[in-house]
């Protein structure tokens, strides 16, 4: 039996976060990023008991896409909506795309300017990216792409995550495998 | 013998051009990846290289053989393995 090949997507509609600084967030992303707020809701719970009155708003963050936010009012902040500092609280991140090194280096300008601690433009493999936060401490990253990944990056993608399932998802004791392990069976995969 | 798998894209040719350049080092085709080997020790300086650290903590990423002895900020090294 065959399996029908996946429905296509055409990119982000939107993704959303908690806040409890709705004055802050939309000065932010409005004033800040500047970012058109395009949509709005209101509501009243969802009508069960559990679930708080809301404020869903959305900001256009370009080419069809939107980042929003829910305000829900009358609820306990948490602590740390973004996760703990360091590598996991930025594992979850919203990265965006710019069309040139121009606009790239515009945006270092206009994050400084507005009094937003920016990181340097950072060169990865194929993207180079500016690093910073929101007022409720979600990481973000502006990126150029500055070499779009081929065919010959795809195979090697497989490779490496062919490495690293049979690296930590099988044998007796995949606890014990490390880095090394997984780049070693990348290099076998490689010589075959 | 000591190998280090590099994929032959722009932005790991600076590992492929140092190779090619040192002495102890042979590089030998390996389908998509260039395959850098010694006799001893492979050893690759990052500031021969002129890799940001970014993309040079990524160098292992087409794989290897032997041991690894080093890799920080400053250094690659592989060695063989030990027998």
């Amino acid at each position: 039996m065959t399996d029908s090949p996946a429905p296509t997507l055409s990119g982000v509609h939107h993704t959303a976060f908690a806040t409890w600084k709705p004055k802050e967030t939309v000065e932010f992303y409005r004033d800040v990023l500047g970012l058109k707020p395009i949509h709005a809701i209101t509501a009243k719970g969802w009508g069960r008991d559990s679930h708080p009155d809301f404020v869903h708003f959305f900001f256009d963050a370009g080419q069809g896409s939107a980042i929003a936010f829910f305000y829900y009012i009358g609820t306990e902040p948490m602590a740390q909506p973004a996760g703990p500092r360091g590598y996991l609280g930025m594992a979850r991140h919203t990265a965006w795309t710019v069309g040139s090194e121009a606009e790239l280096d515009a945006w270092a300008a206009r994050l400084k300017s507005k009094g937003v601690k920016v990181s340097e433009a950072i060169q990865h493999e194929v993207i180079r990216s500016l690093y910073f936060r929101d007022p409720n401490g979600y990481p973000l990253e502006i990126s150029l792409t500055t070499r779009m990944p081929d065919e010959v990056d795809a195979a090697d993608a497989a490779l490496t995550i062919q490495a690293m399932i049979e690296t930590f998802a099988d044998g007796p004791a995949p606890e014990t495998k490390t880095i090394e392990d997984m780049w070693r069976r990348k290099g076998e995969l490689v010589a075959r | 013998m000591p190998a280090l798998y590099v994929l032959s894209v722009p932005e790991f040719q600076p590992l492929i051009d140092y190779a090619e350049a040192a002495a102890e080092l042979t590089v030998l085709a390996q389908g998509d990846y260039r395959k850098i080997e010694c006799a001893g020790t492979v050893t690759i300086p990052r500031a021969a290289t002129g890799m940001g650290q970014a993309v040079w903590f990524g160098a292992l990423v087409g794989g290897f053989e032997g041991v690894i002895l080093e890799f920080n900020e400053n250094r690659l090294m592989i060695g063989p393995n030990i027998t």
